[in-house]
């Protein structure tokens, strides 16, 4: 009877042990799977963000080289050399930042448009607040 | 069978008691899910000041609302300036994107269009029932601010924060002044002088002439209203009949301001002193901050504006250690009569979308707000500890140098996190006008107002001489909105109005065709606008608001 008792316990414990290496393979084996799965989706999650962050530089530049060879931009830099406080000069700088007001409205990615002549230290920006910069807010305390 | 019996009832007891645990989970999931309000948002005027991982819906003020309250403002539509969210605010209103819960507005002809589109909540009984009586009393007192709101009875929304915005003062360059032995203008005589001397007498002593007296914004209507305003060179010719303003005029009726005869001698003067490069020479597409702009590079030694103003433009110190800033009431007419500029008695309006439920929460966290004004709950001394405050060594500071752990000295604001975007007050000039004759601080602005006294005294003393001088603020007496028949009209005149008085100050155009200006603009619609401008009017004083 005893032999009988032992010989079940051993099966038992072999049965066990068996369940027991099945379900350890089992979880590893769903831990894997779904490890892969999130790496691949992640993967193609940022592959989908990359697209669009390349369509949006895309748009970005078709959009800067429109505004560059536009006839509004071509007229205002003909002012470069003529009086600043003149009307002309002014409505050739309000019709440029409209336009580029305009181009912002229409796109769905630029949120502002900015033309800047490093010789001239002229700029022209679709934003309303350029003293609102990080040139101007990112001075240091006294604190350090 | 009594193991049977037994194996049931566990089984039951297990069914039953995992199934109370699972409607308790959900309940108190429900009880903590902040609620959520969603609301409109002109530009995130933080940007660029957030901590890392913060952003327009993710920062300090939101968690205090959630924290405090269990309310979540949660910004679903955000504009990059105030054109581009009217914009979306339009889209919206086709059905294209999702109103949200809130909408604020801050120009009454676009508001008049919101709430002609049937899409904003009428708010009649959720005020009786929901309104705290903190907030009734405080709209009890500025009642006509609910004008433009209310049509045939109902109110359609709620004026933000109703109190008297702070008179414009005359910041001047004290150290100019101080070189040349001049004293603060106090006419249009004397102010010419002024102007003259920071143009053509090098205040800033580097040998060119780089520098102008004045400057201002012309890219609108030739009144601000809060900053960049040239509106008191028209009011000195003017008086109360101010540009972009409808004033009474004598019998009964309204007139609009941009077209008084005396705008003809300001015109006359402007376009002088424009030929001579004593004005801001772009002023004409200058945006209202820009002229501050102009003052804090140095190039400027004159602009009008609020006093709050003086925290950004005293970054002049920056280019210029040695420049000192004077603070002054704007000039006077010639005869010795102030000049006027225009009131605002609000800071926009707050309209609801019509679907929106949850106007009880609204009012809390509204309600909860006005703490600040008050100086009661948790904003005694401010909203944020480290934002707009600080306690350094037991001692409290405002002025963010000193605090112990920002690290710009343009820290992230809070009240442009909270749903008002502004800071609210019941009246901020009397704040520091108080501090300025030696009384005990009461609330937030008092204690800011006490500690500024130390390191921006310049803020508090303009602070109090905007206290003086409110009489000096005048209200738009069409508080109106037009139809949308009249709109297009009213913008084309607007566009004119823009364009005729910048030809004249640039000598495009002589300031003698001003009276042409005024026939042309009456025939092009401006008297049917009249008109309706003054039927409104007569009803208003009747009582028998139709609009």
């Amino acid at each position: 009877m005893k032999s009988i008792i032992n010989r079940l316990f051993i099966v038992f414990t072999v049965f066990l042990l068996i369940v027991l290496t099945f379900f350890l393979w089992l979880f590893r084996y769903s831990t894997d799977n779904i490890q892969q799965n999130k790496i691949h989706s992640t993967n193609l999650q940022l592959e989908h963000a990359g697209y669009i962050l390349d369509s949006e530089i895309k748009e970005a530049e078709l959009n800067a080289l429109s505004v560059l060879s536009d006839r509004l931009t071509i007229n205002f830099t003909n002012h470069f050399n003529n009086d600043k406080q003149s009307y002309k000069y002014l409505k050739s700088f309000q019709d440029l930042r409209d336009m580029l007001s305009t181009q912002v409205k229409n796109s769905k990615g630029i949120e502002s448009m900015t033309i800047y002549w490093p010789k001239q230290n002229e700029t022209v920006s679709s934003y309303d607040i350029l003293f609102d910069t990080l040139d101007f807010y990112g001075s240091t305390p006294n604190n350090g | 069978m009594k193991n049977k019996y037994l194996t049931i009832l566990l089984l039951s007891t297990s069914f039953l008691l995992s199934s109370c645990h699972k409607n308790s989970e959900d309940h108190k999931n429900f009880k903590n899910e902040p609620l959520v309000i969603t609301s409109g948002k002109q530009s995130d005027e933080n940007y660029n000041r957030y901590a890392t991982g913060e952003d327009v819906n993710n920062n300090p003020m939101i968690q205090l609302g959630i924290n405090e309250l269990g309310i979540r403002v949660k910004y679903t539509m955000l504009g990059t300036n105030y054109f581009d969210y009217i914009d979306k605010i339009r889209l919206a209103l086709t059905g294209a994107e999702e109103l949200p819960d809130v909408i604020p507005v801050y120009d009454r002809q676009f508001l008049g269009e919101i709430i002609q589109s049937g899409k904003v909540k009428i708010l009649n009984q959720d005020m009786i029932q929901f309104m705290p009586q903190r907030l009734k009393n405080i709209y009890k007192k500025k009642q006509e601010t609910f004008d433009p709101l209310i049509i045939n009875g109902d109110v359609y929304g709620l004026p933000i924060a109703p109190a008297l915005g702070e008179t414009q003062i005359m910041i001047i360059r004290q150290d100019w002044l101080d070189k040349f032995n001049l004293k603060a203008p106090t006419n249009i005589d004397e102010f010419e002088t002024v102007i003259q001397a920071f143009s053509e007498q090098d205040p800033d002593g580097n040998g060119k002439r780089d520098t102008y007296g004045f400057s201002y914004s012309g890219d609108g209507i030739y009144s601000t209203g809060w900053v960049g305003d040239p509106v008191m060179l028209f009011s000195a010719y003017t008086g109360k009949y101010i540009p972009g303003n409808w004033e009474e005029q004598g019998d009964g009726k309204l007139s609009y301001g941009s077209l008084h005869v005396g705008n003809q001698q300001a015109l006359t003067k402007m376009a002088a002193w424009h030929q001579k490069g004593w004005l801001q020479p772009n002023a004409g597409i200058a945006k209202d901050w820009n002229a501050l702009e102009e003052f804090r590079y140095g190039k400027s030694g004159i602009y009008v504006g609020r006093a709050w103003s003086i925290e950004n433009s005293k970054d002049i110190l920056d280019v210029d250690p040695k420049a000192k800033l004077g603070v002054y009431p704007t000039i006077l007419q010639n005869d010795g009569q102030p000049t006027f500029q225009r009131a605002e008695e609000n800071d926009g309006w707050f309209l609801f979308n019509k679907d929106f439920e949850n106007m009880e929460a609204f009012f809390e966290y509204y309600d909860w707000l006005y703490d600040l004004a008050f100086g009661t709950g948790n904003f005694k001394y401010g909203y944020l500890e480290n934002s707009d405050y600080d306690i350094v060594n037991g001692k409290l500071v405002f002025n963010p140098m000193e605090f112990e752990t920002i690290t710009t000295n343009k820290g992230f604001d809070p009240s442009k996190a909270s749903i008002s975007k502004n800071r609210i007050y019941i009246d901020q000039m009397k704040a520091y006008y108080r501090i300025q004759e030696g009384l005990k601080p009461q609330n937030y602005l008092e204690y800011k107002a006490r500690d500024m006294q130390s390191w921006l005294p310049e803020r508090v003393a303009g602070g109090a001489i905007a206290y003086n001088h409110q009489n000096e603020l005048i209200t738009d007496k069409f508080r109106g909105s037009l139809p949308l028949e009249l709109v297009d009209t009213w913008n084309r005149l607007y566009d004119m109005e823009h364009d005729f008085y910048t030809r004249v100050i640039y000598g495009e155009v002589s300031p003698t065709t001003f009276p042409d200006f005024v026939k042309q603009w009456y025939q092009q619609g401006g008297t049917q606008i009249t008109d309706y401008v003054n039927q409104c009017y007569q009803a208003s004083m009747e009582g028998n608001d139709e609009r």
